[in-house]
């Protein structure tokens, strides 16, 4: 990690194919050939070579349409999705000093546990239906290492307040809940650790405009009074727009462009970023 | 010419009915479980003339570990007399003519279904555990491939939240027998359907204590001196079957483990479920008597 | 020589009955009577019988003798003759706590009011082949008859025992039934949809295969499922049967079935936050004696009424009560026997085409740029 000590997050070069890959794979693909299909071996060049650095506090936004790479790069880092190459460190592990990717799959779920938190895009990929809604933030506590019964409450309890879900329903079980109130329900278990890190993929997609704006709002609160560093995938300029410091834009599995969110909406300079900011409703 | 009959005996089974290579292939394993506390390693386990369910890993463990200088106990929900028990007792002896006792003190070896003797056991003695289901994760996960990973990484969270729920639901952890342990901080067990009351004795214990699965085909062990700690809150203990305010009618305890039993007059009575060790106090106490009233 | 089309069919079934004549004949062993059946090989009797749902002993060993032993077929013979029989009453309800027992214990207790009396069974018995049997003389099986038998009991037997779960209840520690159904549907005389009533549910799974519900049965309790269940009882004897006839003012006898009932308690009803944590009970019962069916029976009536979001298949109800009748899945899992070449052809006919088409593809490709 390099001497900015503000720095809590690295990425390099960091590369998933799925297929076999071949030697003309990088040149072939790319924004440029608008194409993620190595024409020469079928092999699928989801991301290619991307590098980023989060700072603390910070939110990076991740744009770009299907098939840019975003969401398969939040997977990887998230270790749902083994890299193909590539390194990333984090301050809070190893200071900073360990490729979280060449860890043991032992730690890594102890990176995942105690210093990350998700947020899908499909609550029912964060949350488990057949665990209460206190319960999926238990199950978040305890492998964070809290044994107590009252603290796990106490604080199941004030993140769900926190995520505005009524105190009555935290026995419940999730799967009776509004699509809306399920992904709250994932927000508060991932912060249920105060982790330093959150992933969040594509998490309004789906839901009504008013609920999205409902929970947009609430992870800005969030982020004001945790500090917490987050990486934000969206395909919606203007989710970006409302949450992002900085904004990465992603085309056929390459970084294209990546600045200051304001600059890049009000001044783009890549002709992709262009078209997409021109777009924008 | 080579005579066959006389040179190959005809016999009827081997010394307790396991030919050798079995045993071996047991002792293996057993001694992989002995050196890895709490894991279950997989054995081949094939049939025995008892039904599956019905103690044929403890057997087999047994049969492999038996020679003939060994005195047998074996006991049932704690009794030796049950039918189960008579049952393998009478074909462990069957198959090896080894001597039998009821007193815990005198075996070398007992195999128990349910119970752990009241009286502590020594360090040259040995208990095996008749274990229906070796997998304490089975209350959360059905998939063996999955609770296989889940041990392997030591993820016992499903566990943790499983307990979590049943306080949310019922005010406090509702497992009766197989209360989940982990060994040596390490392996979580399934101590077999032993009662709660059960549990502590296998903590930092003099004895060497074998649990087999013979269904299931697993064998595991908790050596002597290791650690055995019920999963439990910080703020809600661990707590033992209640007997408070009870008494055995048969010897007068107050500190076993009882048995519930309807009198048929619409009453209940209380009976020490060690049969054997019931006996042992009441014949103290009928001595203390007769030496008080002398 | 041309093609010659495929004649011949009937006389190809005729022989083949006749060869599965020659085979149950042949070896020049002595004709099995019927009677040997019933008395020697009882339990393959009553499993026919609880399969073939009808208590007919005769008719069920004749047709394990036709059947040359298979089970299923037996039963399906069974079924067949049933379906000729008038169904003129149903019986009053039994009262299995007055059975005339031949074995009755408990697992749930030690000891329970009048006993655990093992009655016949093989449960405590080593599985080593007996081959005393190969030869067994008549003179030594006549006089082990004669000696065994009645005996003066020391004390008086009582006729009839307290049921285990009356027991459970009086304590406030079973649940009484969620749904009250006690209406009587006949599955053979309507069809039914699911959820299915309770008596069609209980005749459902009276008439189940054995094997098929020992499997569901053991998938519950080995983890695909929450249930945790003890044997509250075990009873098999001798039930007497009643009906209401216009001719009589008092109710009928009619003659008595010897039933296998168990009835398992399953450890706490599924309740909501703040409900009475109790045990539940799960019903097994069936003609003739046949443990492992009326235990399978009682774990899965338990398993089937759980409300749990995602259902183990043991507790869906429509997997099991659709997938345990014997003569249905027997039927259809052999049915591939029968010629499928139509079909067959149809499918053979896209697989060329789709393989052509995909050859076609791969040879433009590589000749194109």
């Amino acid at each position: 990690m390099p001497a900015i000590d503000n720095i809590i997050f690295q990425v390099h070069n960091l590369s998933k194919y799925y297929g076999p890959g071949c030697p003309s794979c990088a040149v072939l693909t790319g924004p440029e050939q608008e194409t993620n299909v190595c024409p020469r071996c079928g092999t699928i060049v989801a991301c290619h070579e991307i590098n980023l650095d989060l700072e603390q506090g910070e939110i990076l936004g991740i744009v770009g349409e299907s098939g840019s790479g975003k969401s398969t790069l939040v997977r990887c880092l998230y270790f749902d999705d083994e890299v193909t190459g590539g390194e990333a460190y984090l301050a809070a592990y190893g200071a900073g000093k360990a490729d979280i990717f060449r860890e043991s799959s032992q730690k890594k779920r102890h990176i995942r546990n105690h210093l990350m938190g998700m947020v899908y895009q499909n609550p029912l990929l964060g949350i488990k239906p057949h665990f209460t809604a206190g319960g999926n933030v238990a199950e978040k506590l305890l492998t964070a290492d809290v044994y107590h019964y009252g603290d796990i409450r106490k604080r199941a309890a004030v993140l769900l307040t926190r995520t505005e879900i009524p105190i009555g329903r935290m026995d419940d079980f999730p799967a009776h809940f509004s699509g809306g109130m399920q992904q709250r329900v994932q927000i508060a278990k991932a912060l249920a650790n105060n982790p330093p890190l959150l992933f969040l993929d594509e998490i309004t997609t789906g839901l009504d405009l008013s609920v999205q704006a409902r929970v947009l709002d609430l992870v800005k609160e969030i982020q004001r009074e945790l500090g917490i560093a987050m990486l934000v995938v969206s395909h919606d300029l203007g989710v970006i727009r409302m949450l992002a410091d900085r904004t990465a834009v992603m085309k056929n599995g390459r970084i294209v462009e990546i600045g200051l969110t304001d600059q890049i909406l009000e001044d783009p300079q890549h002709q992709y970023t262009q078209l997409l900011v021109h777009s924008m409703l | 010419m080579l005579n066959l009959q006389e040179v190959k005996k005809p016999r009827g089974y081997n010394f307790a009915f396991l030919d050798e290579n079995t045993k071996r292939e047991i002792r293996r394993k057993t001694l992989k479980a002995v050196a890895i506390p709490g894991y279950q390693v997989p054995f081949a386990s094939p049939e025995l003339p008892i039904a599956r369910g019905w103690g044929t890993g403890g057997l087999q463990l047994t049969m492999s570990l038996i020679g003939p200088e060994d005195v047998l106990k074996v006991i049932d929900q704690g009794c030796d007399g049950g039918v189960n028990a008579v049952n393998i007792r009478n074909l462990l002896v069957k198959t090896t003519g080894v001597k039998t006792t009821y007193a815990t003190s005198e075996a070398t070896i007992i195999q128990t279904r349910h119970r752990i003797p009241e009286e502590k056991m020594r360090d040259d003695q040995i208990l095996v555990l008749q274990v229906p289901i070796p997998e304490p994760l089975r209350f959360v996960e059905a998939s063996m491939a999955k609770t296989r990973e889940m041990h392997s990484e030591m993820d016992y969270s499903r566990m943790w939240v499983f307990l979590y729920e049943n306080i949310v639901k019922w005010g406090e952890i509702t497992l009766g027998a197989r209360y989940p342990s982990l060994v040596n901080k390490r392996y979580l067990i399934d101590p077999s359907p032993i009662p709660r009351w059960d549990v502590p004795p296998l903590n930092m214990a003099d004895t060497l204590y074998l649990f087999g699965a013979g269904r299931e085909k697993r064998i595991y062990a908790v050596p002597p001196h290791t650690r055995v700690e019920p999963l439990e809150f910080d703020d809600f203990a661990f707590r033992v079957e209640d007997f408070s305010g009870l008494a055995c009618i048969r010897c007068g305890s107050t500190n076993t483990y009882f048995n519930e039993v309807f009198d048929g007059a619409g009453g209940k009575i209380h009976v020490c479920s060690d049969s054997s060790n019931c006996d042992k106090i009441r014949a103290q106490r009928e001595e203390e008597c007769s030496c008080a009233s002398d | 020589m041309g093609y010659v089309a495929v004649t011949g069919g009937t006389e190809a079934i005729t022989k083949a009955e006749e060869l599965v004549k020659y085979f149950r004949l042949k070896g020049d062993s002595a004709p099995l009577e019927v009677r040997q059946i019933r008395d020697q090989q009882r339990l393959a009797v009553d499993k026919v019988m609880g399969e073939g749902s009808l208590y007919a002993p005769n008719i069920a060993a004749l047709a394990l003798k036709q059947a040359e032993g298979d089970s299923v077929e037996a039963s399906f013979i069974v079924r067949a003759y049933r379906a000729t029989q008038p169904r003129r009453y149903s019986s009053l309800a039994v009262d299995t706590g007055k059975m005339q027992l031949l074995r009755r214990i408990s697992g749930a207790f030690q000891d329970i009011p009048g006993g655990q009396i093992l009655g016949p069974t093989r449960d405590y018995t080593q599985r080593l082949v007996d081959f005393s049997l190969l030869e067994e003389k008549t003179e030594i099986i006549r006089s082990f008859l004669q000696q065994a038998g009645v005996k003066d009991a020391e004390k008086n037997v009582p006729d009839s025992f307290p049921k285990v779960v009356e027991l459970l209840r009086r304590d406030g520690l079973l649940a009484e039934p969620e749904v009250n159904d006690r209406t009587l549907r006949d599955i053979t005389r309507e069809s039914m949809n699911f959820p299915y009533p309770r008596s069609a549910k209980l005749q459902s799974l009276a008439r189940g295969e054995t094997g098929a519900m020992m499997a569901f049965a053991y998938s519950s309790i080995r983890g695909y499922g929450d249930i945790h269940p003890y044997l509250g009882e075990l009873r098999v004897g001798y039930v007497s049967l009643y009906i209401n006839h216009p001719g009589s003012a008092a109710p009928v006898y009619l003659g008595r079935v010897l039933v296998t009932e168990a009835e398992i308690v399953a450890q706490y009803s599924e309740g909501t936050k703040g409900s009475k944590p109790q045990l539940t009970l799960g019903y097994g019962l069936c003609f003739g004696h046949n443990e492992l069916k009326a235990i399978s029976m009682g774990i899965l009536d338990r398993t089937t009424r759980s409300k749990s979001a995602a259902k183990a298949p043991a507790e869906d109800e429509e997997f099991v009560l659709y997938h345990i009748d014997g003569i249905e899945a027997s039927g259809f899992v052999s049915h591939w026997k029968l010629p499928h070449y139509v079909t067959f052809q149809s499918t053979l006919d896209r697989l060329r085409k789709s393989q052509q088409l995909q050859e076609e593809a791969g040879n433009a490709q590589s000749t194109g740029s």
